[in-house]
């Protein structure tokens, strides 16, 4: 049984490079990744419906546009259950503080650990099913 | 403006009073005193003068007595003479009864009576008895040439011894009227004598007095002049000069006394006028001090200015660059592992090329892989460098965080260090490490004991990197820093071997915008800053150890369980 794993960032190279990270979990069909490059892509996907099930979104902050915050008080508005987990460059206090009051599951600075962040995913609540 | 007290200095009272008289004296007005001394002076001349008259009045009136009582002995003389002829006379003619006799007697009569006339005036009581005894005499000798004319001899004889009788006494009378006034007239010349011996003595005796006197009155009205004008002159030399404590004599009444006084307003005036003046050169330096620390103080906040949004500039930047480093980071990992996969997929192909080849094959993805990895090792050391920048920029956490002492003076000395080289290619130090092994983590703020670190290495090599300038390239640069465990605390120290810091700058060290860097290069607040960090922040000491052009130390003591300390900035 598949899962899917949104992620939502204006960076292109983001895509390749979650895709390369995951190439295992791919091929053997444990995750499915999904890509938007803006916050408003993410809100038409997810209105659109995503299969297979989706269990997370990672979502940059500073993006062109909608930026990951609004991002992410709109999916709690709509999706409360959805956990957001947030990705950004500037990993300071004030910003984590800020995103954990506003819902998000997670605040993770990059570079991305891709060996923290599998261990997260297999953590989350639907990860399982 | 302060006024000017006008005490005005009693001046030596008693020096000031002139001898004998002096104070009586210099109670007139010189004017006064000159009028007086020629006054008395004149009085003096006028004086001798009118007794000196008078006493040559009186002489000139003796000697015309004189005259007069000589003139007087000579009709005397003459009237003797007269007398004495008649007599001769007219005894020859009693004994010769010749008309010549008588004629010549009568002559000499009359010349006699002439005589006596004269004399008259003088001596009428005597002239009268003579008279009355020529009378006699002639009466007797007439009757005597009678009685010799009739032959009477003896009658004749008689009566001419009578009429001799007269005749001496008319000769005594006429002898003591000469005599008299003889003795008169010796009298009168030894008076006229005496007087005018007197006269001279006293005339002699005023004239030596009055000079006497006027020469001492003068020189006392000449001293009660000189002396106050000399202290006087003294007294403008002296404010001429631009002395305004001198000594200026007392008003008086006088003049001399009056131009004290004015004097004496004079230099307060310029007392007045000198303090004004003083007072505003005060201010006008105060004045250009002060504009010149603001001058320097708004280089320093222009310069701090820029530093902040440098800071900001800088921070931006490293986001900017943290991005795409990430994605060299990960692609470089990420090619490594797709690397060794390829080989493991790739082994059973490999396997069947020859020897050559596939040795040839193994080197380039052994080659592939090592250039990755220095791709990564270099991505993960500019990432390093970025993570300070962003640390040391604005925006950095304030929270304490456990943490390892040694990396955070590790990390701040690399960042030092690729900081300065950056700024000078030429720049070169030995950095010298002795950190204490197994240190237990403390619980600080690391962005701003970064700052503090930051700060004081950042000096470090300024102070060596100048002495090098000084003293050219024997100078071996060298900046030490060391950690000790102190069970409840931790210390570093930093050390250089830079140009030291001179003492009197010690005191003013980490007051805000204290710098010795010429405006521009140094904002001044580096010290301050790490001051209140170590301080107030983490409640810990910071102190430095000087010797000018030998070394500096910085020396920090963090709290192993640091409060917070309100800590007073040593002024």
């Amino acid at each position: 049984m598949s899962l899917s794993i949104l992620v939502v960032d204006d960076e292109p190279d983001v895509a390749d490079l979650f895709r390369q990270r995951f190439r295992h979990e791919v091929r053997q069909g444990v995750y499915v990744l999904h890509f938007a490059y803006s916050g408003e892509a993410a809100l038409k996907m997810l209105s659109e419906g995503i299969r297979p099930e989706l269990i997370v979104i990672l979502s940059d902050i500073n993006m062109p546009g909608m930026d990951g915050l609004t991002l992410l008080d709109e999916i709690k508005r709509r999706w409360p259950e959805l956990p957001v987990m947030m990705v950004t460059a500037y990993g300071d206090e004030e910003r984590r503080r800020v995103a954990g009051e506003r819902g998000a599951a997670k605040f993770l600075a990059k570079p991305v650990d891709f060996d923290f962040l599998k261990q997260q995913l297999l953590q989350l609540p639907n990860a399982s099913g | 403006m302060a006024s000017v007290s006008p005490s005005r200095p009693e001046v030596a009272g008693g020096a000031a009073r002139l001898p004998a008289g002096g104070g009586l004296l210099g109670r007139l007005t010189i004017r006064s005193r000159v009028v007086l001394l020629c006054a008395a002076l004149l009085i003096v001349l006028v004086a001798t003068n009118a007794y000196l008259s008078h006493k040559i009045i009186e002489s000139t009136a003796a000697t015309v007595e004189t005259t007069r009582l000589l003139r007087t002995i000579e009709q005397a003389d003459n009237a003797q003479n007269a007398f004495g002829e008649m007599r001769y006379w007219m005894t020859d003619l009693a004994v010769s009864l010749l008309t010549l006799s008588d004629s010549k007697a009568k002559l000499a009569q009359a010349r006699m009576e002439r005589y006596l006339d004269q004399l008259a005036p003088q001596r009428p009581e005597r002239v009268a008895a003579i008279r009355a005894a020529v009378t006699q005499y002639q009466d007797l000798a007439a009757k005597a040439v009678e009685a010799y004319t009739d032959n009477r001899r003896v009658i004749g004889n008689s009566l001419l011894a009578q009429a001799r009788q007269h005749s001496m006494t008319a000769d005594e009378l006429l002898a003591n009227i000469v005599s008299e006034v003889n003795a008169e007239t010796v009298a009168t010349r030894d008076r006229v004598v005496a007087q005018t011996a007197a006269a001279t003595r006293l005339s002699h005796f005023i004239v030596g007095a009055a000079v006497l006197i006027g020469a001492l009155f003068t020189f006392l009205v000449v001293i009660s002049i000189a002396r106050p004008l000399r202290r006087l002159v003294v007294a403008m030399n002296g404010l001429n000069a631009g002395n305004t404590a001198v000594d200026i004599p007392a008003a008086g009444p006088d003049e001399i006394g009056a131009m004290a006084g004015t004097l004496a307003a004079f230099r307060d005036t310029m007392r007045e006028l000198r303090q004004a003046l003083e007072e505003q050169r005060r201010r006008e330096q105060e004045l250009r001090a002060a504009n010149e620390e603001l001058k320097a103080a708004q280089a320093k906040l222009i310069h701090a200015e820029k530093m902040a949004s440098l800071g900001q500039l800088t921070a931006g930047i490293a986001h900017e660059i943290k991005n795409p480093l990430n994605f060299v980071n990960n692609f470089a990992t990420l090619s490594i592992e797709l690397l060794s996969e390829l080989k493991a997929t790739a082994a059973p192909g490999l396997a069947m090329l020859d020897s050559e080849k596939r040795a040839e094959a193994d080197e380039t993805v052994e080659l592939l892989t090592a250039n990755l990895d220095k791709i990564a090792e270099h991505g993960r050391r500019a990432d390093g460098i970025v993570k300070s920048m962003l640390l040391h920029s604005r925006g950095g956490s304030s929270d304490r965080q456990t943490s390892d002492i040694n990396a955070v003076l590790e990390e701040a000395l690399n960042l030092a260090y690729h900081g300065a080289r950056a700024q000078d290619q030429s720049f070169n130090v030995t950095l010298d490490r002795d950190l204490q092994g197994a240190m237990p983590p403390i619980e600080i703020v690391p962005q701003d004991v970064t700052r503090v670190f930051l700060n004081l290495i950042g000096n470090a090599f300024y102070a060596v990197g100048k002495r090098r300038r000084q003293e050219g390239e024997a100078f071996r640069p060298t900046v030490k820093v060391t950690t000790r465990d102190l069970a409840d605390a931790v210390e570093i120290t930093i050390r250089d071997n830079g140009v030291g810091i001179p003492s009197q700058h010690r005191q003013r060290l980490f007051q805000p915008f204290f710098t010795t860097k010429p405006t521009g290069e140094g904002t001044g607040l580096g010290l301050s800053i790490s001051y209140d960090i170590v301080t107030q922040q983490h409640g810990g000491t910071i102190m430095v150890d000087s010797e000018p052009g030998q070394f500096t130390e910085f020396r920090i003591r963090l709290p192993r369980r640091g409060q917070p300390a309100a800590a007073r900035r040593p002024a």
